[in-house]
């Protein structure tokens, strides 16, 4: 319907022009009085004629349409036609350009980042094991930050990989503890240079997901914990079966930010304070979580601590 | 004594290799020519193999392969490639282990014997450290004093393990706590005391009286004359 009032409106000049034919003849018919018969039997006769190649129009009309709907374009029928076709082809032409550039421009950029990544691996690995063999203050601070950089290369990797489409996903059942340990042990250093109590008992859960992935947002997750947490406890535990918590005694996170904390670039108070917070982990927290089909969320208190939930529960499978 | 070659082009990870394979008594020798790496294992007939993937000249799969047409040597592969194409690659060219880049010594150590256990010491002779008479067997976590065998709880024995590793060092309470983290015990300060003087007690009750020492304000100590 809506396709035929458009075609009228593309002919109105047309329509117009007939009826006012029309009306001219019949009007001068009657005029010279002549019999009603001989104004009505042309009349009828010619709309008739009218209606019919209107219906071969209209039929045209709409094959046109969805001929152009589907990207290709018919034979241009006047000048005017052909001109928009030569101008929808250049921009056609131009997009398609612009998209093959970016696109070689995102993986050379990908291509550089993962190698640089693996490039900063080998001092890192280096520093790593000469700083292992000195047992002072400084060497343990030096590991510490040494940390943190191998953290921030496994975020560059991260943010690489999460919308890539060469990313892997390996999704079987996967036991809880094995993912937490290893997150704790990286932070080891930094538990025991702030006097942090760790109170984690295994959780016993195992849950449908990918372990690389979980892994990521555990540790992230952990990594915030230790890094806002100056005195107290890191607690980490299951409230229900497949709810993980981890739980910190830190500064907390102001009301105003904590809806706003897995939002990209967001750093809220804290980083504010924090200049080397980026905003930017628990955003791939949340992305990833989203990717995976789980749920991430935070409760906090300022001044008393943070508590983040995953919850790791397989949504029960629908059959259609 | 086992002799272990290592063909890592960074001179940094290649001499961090070499430090902590040698408090193991290990004879490491780090690859000098990256053109002539076959000629360097005929010549040494090493007992364990350390290769890093990207080399210069010649990858190591490349390596690894050649080693293979004659050897079953242990290979262990050290990359910064974590991904699983990469592990499923090097253990199909024939490796033993694969570790990623960046790894603690103790993995590495741990690696190591692992692998030269399964494929020299049948009777479980070495990975012994030894001090005051006193020897510390890596195979089943025990400690044997005049003939008579001591068993260690799994604490115990991770911190005799350092102290005995740094002889005649002091070590930190903060590297024993580190220590026991690696092994999954998480324990604070007072529980890392509670572990030493139980570990004390033990020692004592077989005869090693004073075996380990306390150094106030720092950690503990264990002195052998040898």
């Amino acid at each position: 319907m809506k396709l035929f009032s458009g075609y009228l409106k593309y002919r109105v000049k047309l329509f117009v022009t007939c009826a006012a034919v029309m009306g001219i003849f019949a009007s001068s018919y009657l005029l010279f009085d002549m019999p009603p018969i001989a104004v009505l039997y042309p009349l009828i006769l010619t709309v008739v004629i009218g209606l019919v190649a209107m219906g071969f129009d209209f039929a045209l009309f709409v094959k046109r349409h969805e001929r152009i709907l589907s990207e290709e374009l018919p034979a241009p029928k006047n000048q005017l036609e052909e001109d928009y076709q030569y101008i929808i082809e250049k921009l056609n032409e131009e997009a398609k350009m612009a998209e093959r550039k970016a696109s070689a421009d995102y993986t050379d950029m990908v291509e550089y980042y993962t190698v640089w990544a693996h490039q900063i691996k080998t001092p890192i690995a280096a520093m790593r094991l000469n700083l292992q063999s000195e047992d002072t203050e400084s060497a343990r601070k030096l590991m510490g930050d040494l940390g943190r950089i191998e953290a921030y290369v496994e975020m560059v990797l991260t943010f690489l990989r999460l919308d890539s489409i060469n990313t892997d996903y390996l999704i079987k059942e996967y036991d809880i503890d094995e993912m937490v340990r290893p997150a704790i042990r990286k932070f080891s250093r930094e538990f025991i240079l702030k006097k942090l109590k760790l109170e984690y008992e295994p959780v016993n859960y195992k849950a449908v997901t990918d372990s690389k992935w979980l892994s990521f947002i555990i540790e992230q997750v952990i990594s915030n914990a230790v890094k806002y947490t100056s005195e107290g406890s890191v607690r980490i535990y299951m409230n229900e079966p497949g709810v993980l918590c981890i739980e910190d005694t830190g500064i907390g996170i102001s009301a105003e930010d904590l809806p706003r904390i897995f939002e990209n670039g967001y750093t809220g108070f804290n980083g504010r304070e924090d200049k080397r917070a980026s905003g930017i982990g628990l955003y791939l927290c949340k992305r990833i979580c989203d990717n995976l089909g789980h749920k991430i969320s935070a409760e906090s208190k300022v001044g008393e601590g943070t508590k983040m939930v995953l919850d790791l529960r397989a949504k029960p499978v629908e059959v259609e | 004594m086992y002799k272990i070659y290592v063909v890592e082009d960074d001179k940094g990870i290649a001499d961090g290799i070499s430090q902590c394979l040698a408090a193991w008594e290990m004879e490491v020798h780090v690859v000098s020519d990256f053109r002539n790496v076959m000629g360097e294992i005929n010549e040494l007939e090493p007992h364990l193999i350390i290769m890093d993937i990207t080399l210069p000249y010649m990858g190591g799969y490349h390596w690894c392969q050649e080693i293979r047409k004659n050897s079953s040597v242990p290979i262990i592969f050290i990359s910064s490639a974590t991904d699983n194409m990469n592990i499923i690659m090097a253990m199909n060219m024939g490796a033993d282990d694969y570790i990623p880049k960046p790894f603690d010594q103790s993995i590495l150590i741990a690696k190591v014997q692992a692998l030269l256990r399964r494929a020299y010491d049948f009777n479980q002779g070495s990975f012994t450290l030894k001090a005051k008479g006193a020897v510390l067997n890596t195979n089943d976590n025990s400690l044997t004093y005049e003939g008579r065998k001591i068993e260690l709880a799994r604490n115990e024995y991770k911190i005799l393990l350092v102290l005995m590793q740094n002889k005649n060092k002091v070590v930190s309470r903060e590297k024993l706590m580190e220590a026991l983290w690696e092994t999954d015990s998480f324990v604070d300060e007072n529980t890392l005391t509670v572990n030493v003087g139980r570990l004390r007690k033990t020692l004592e009750s077989a005869g090693l009286k004073d075996f380990i020492k306390t150094k106030f304000g720092v950690g503990y100590i264990l002195e052998d004359e040898e």
